[in-house]
């Protein structure tokens, strides 16, 4: 198990040193750079500037002094902004990270039991209509629903606030958005989840010995069930950071999403590496993370490698 | 058809004439004949079919009866509600939303189809060669395949698109180079389990030219299960593309996309909300159609693999 976990944890690393070089080179392969926004920049001043950043060294000497940089910890100054990128990553980060968790809480309170009630009576109406309902859930991308959840519960009932990241209350529209999506899918792969294990030998047997239903539900069904859910949240994870930058747009949240898509856009190139690593450790770290749980939880897969 | 008679009936004048029933000849069923069997019993599906060739109508035959431009401003007419003579209103520069909505649609739909081809060919190429190769090479394919799985697509995504001028083809790209690898896994899964079922055995047994078998009997079963995900690619496609428009990094303006067009009325949700209204509308109806389709497609011709 141990070796299991160690073997993984430096298959992370390189993951995460491979994303990291390789956005080092696209960000650099581009075309501009941060100053080209800026228009009419003296020469003078735009090669002080150059300088002042290293980036007049060659592009293999920047990447040098930027991973010993990083070794160190320091991710160096921010091209547009006056903050470091330490500095910004420290205050956006707690931000997208409580509207994330927000986000998989409401997924997982909503889709599990959705998910296990479909699957315990299946083809009845508490199965059809919660999955109907799914299905049209699945289809709404967060940049359709979260304008129409504003629309509705903001503009129209006036419930809460439109835009804002204040008040407990600012909290509901943006993690609503982006979790009922994933709701939708937990739900149905609860449901397949369930139904595989629901149909297996050992079930039946429980079910001879005259065991009550819920006991076969919760202690015999669910551990087996809820392995594709488990196997989920690495991607459920990737999505809630995608569906992030999308609602801290809509929503005007001083979150680490808007902070990537205004820094790619503005070419700012320590910004950009900065939120690319901060997110593909996340990432990576989730995955880990799923893949020990479900060693712990399905021993079989412990004799595989 | 075999011709019968002569030998069944050596003195045809003493024997009485028993016509062939040629109209209850059990006659063979395809994979495509069942499908389409199945397909045409699945009402939603049906539905959702006659609704996108609806949608792909209006927009791609709708901008001949209207008399606007999608791009041409007319500033005395910013922001009007729906009303004669704009149906669907006017935007920020007064451009009609109708015939912007028609263009939008025909970039999003035209992009989910091209990129899914991109993906398609990449995706059946990958996979249907990792598997006919098999072995070591087989195993390092798909595991590329499973690394790539793993890293945060949309940014990587969302940092193309920024670094490099952005363009259409761009677009299809980089969509067509994410979405492939789905495709590449099914495709390698479909041909290994079809390399070793007894029809192909027999094919071989048969003396058949590996050509032929191929082409007869590989590819035709191969075929299904490509239409059937290609179609569940469009929609994950038109997501990306609008996702990527909503934020700005998708078609550039004055061209519009469902995704541009969302974000407009985002925007402008406090007092135009028609703006949100009706191109959300029109987007997730197509999602939805296509959904439904492919669900639809997915039981009728690949039973085995529906859910349950």
């Amino acid at each position: 198990m141990f070796k299991f976990i160690g073997f993984r944890l430096l298959q992370s690393l390189l993951v995460i040193f491979a994303i990291v070089t390789l956005t080092f080179f696209m960000v650099r392969m581009a075309p501009g750079d941060p100053f080209s926004a800026e228009r009419n920049m003296p020469s003078l001043i735009k090669e002080r500037l150059m300088q002042h950043y290293g980036l007049d060294q060659p592009v293999l000497v920047q990447y040098g002094n930027y991973l010993s940089a990083l070794a160190r910890g320091d991710l160096g100054p921010s091209f547009t902004q006056t903050r470091s990128v330490n500095q910004i990553l420290s205050d956006t980060l707690p931000v997208s990270l409580e509207l994330g968790m927000w986000a998989l809480l409401i997924a997982l309170c909503i889709g599990l039991p959705v998910g296990i009630v479909a699957a315990v009576f299946r083809n009845t109406r508490l199965d059809y209509v919660p999955m109907s309902i799914a299905m049209v859930g699945i289809c709404l991308p967060t940049f359709v629903l979260g304008p129409i959840l504003a629309l509705i519960f903001g503009v129209w009932l006036n419930i809460f606030n439109v835009s804002g990241w204040f008040t407990a209350p600012d909290r509901v529209l943006p993690a609503l958005t982006i979790g009922m999506v994933y709701a939708a899918v937990i739900a149905r792969i609860t449901r397949g989840g369930m139904l595989e294990v629901l149909n297996q030998d050992f079930i039946r047997t429980a079910m001879a010995k005259g065991l009550a239903f819920p006991v076969i539900v919760f202690k015999h069904t669910l551990k087996g069930g809820l392995l594709p859910v488990v196997s989920f949240m690495g991607p459920a994870l990737a999505g809630v950071i995608s569906g992030s930058f999308v609602v801290e747009t809509i929503f005007q949240i001083p979150g680490l999403g808007r902070e990537f898509v205004n820094s790619a856009f503005n070419r700012d190139y320590t910004l950009v590496l900065g939120t690319v690593i901060v997110y593909a450790t996340l990432i990576t770290l989730a995955n880990l993370l799923v893949d020990i749980v479900q060693v712990i939880l399905n021993p079989r897969l412990r004799f595989e490698d | 058809m075999t011709n019968f008679s002569p030998k069944l009936s050596p003195n045809p004048s003493r024997l009485p004439v028993v016509p062939l029933d040629l109209e209850h000849i059990e006659e063979g069923t395809s994979l495509w004949k069942d499908a389409w069997r199945r397909l045409s019993h699945n009402r939603l599906a049906l539905i959702s079919f006659w609704v996108l060739v609806g949608i792909v109508l209006f927009c791609f035959l709708g901008p001949l009866f209207l008399s606007y431009d999608y791009r041409t401003n007319n500033l005395d007419n910013t922001l009007q509600f729906p009303a004669h003579p704009h149906w669907f209103g006017t935007d920020d520069l007064g451009r009609d939303q109708m015939i912007r909505i028609m263009k939008g649609g025909q970039i999003s739909l035209g992009v989910g189809i091209l990129a899914t081809m991109v993906s398609l060919l990449i995706g059946v190429t990958y996979g249907a060669t990792a598997a006919y190769l098999g072995g070591k090479v087989d195993s390092v394919m798909m595991r590329f395949v499973d690394v790539l799985y793993a890293l945060p697509f949309t940014i990587f995504v969302i940092l193309l698109m920024t670094i490099f001028e952005r363009s259409i083809f761009l677009l299809f790209l980089v969509i067509g180079a994410v979405e492939w690898l789905t495709m590449a896994r099914i495709v390698r899964g479909q041909v290994i389990s079809l390399k070793r079922q007894e029809f192909v055995e027999a094919a071989v047994s048969l003396g058949y030219t590996r050509r032929r078998i191929i082409f007869r009997h590989i590819i035709p079963n191969v075929l299904g299960v490509v239409v059937v995900y290609a179609t569940l690619t469009v929609p994950s496609v038109m997501l990306l593309e609008s996702f990527l428009s909503f934020l700005g990094l998708g078609v550039q303006p004055p061209m519009p996309s469902w995704g541009s067009l969302i974000k407009l009325g985002a925007d402008n949700i406090q007092l135009y909300p028609y703006l949100l209204v009706i191109p959300a509308l029109f987007f997730s109806m197509t999602l939805f159609c296509l959904n439904f389709l492919g669900d639809g497609l997915r039981d009728a011709l690949d039973p085995k693999s529906s859910k349950d």
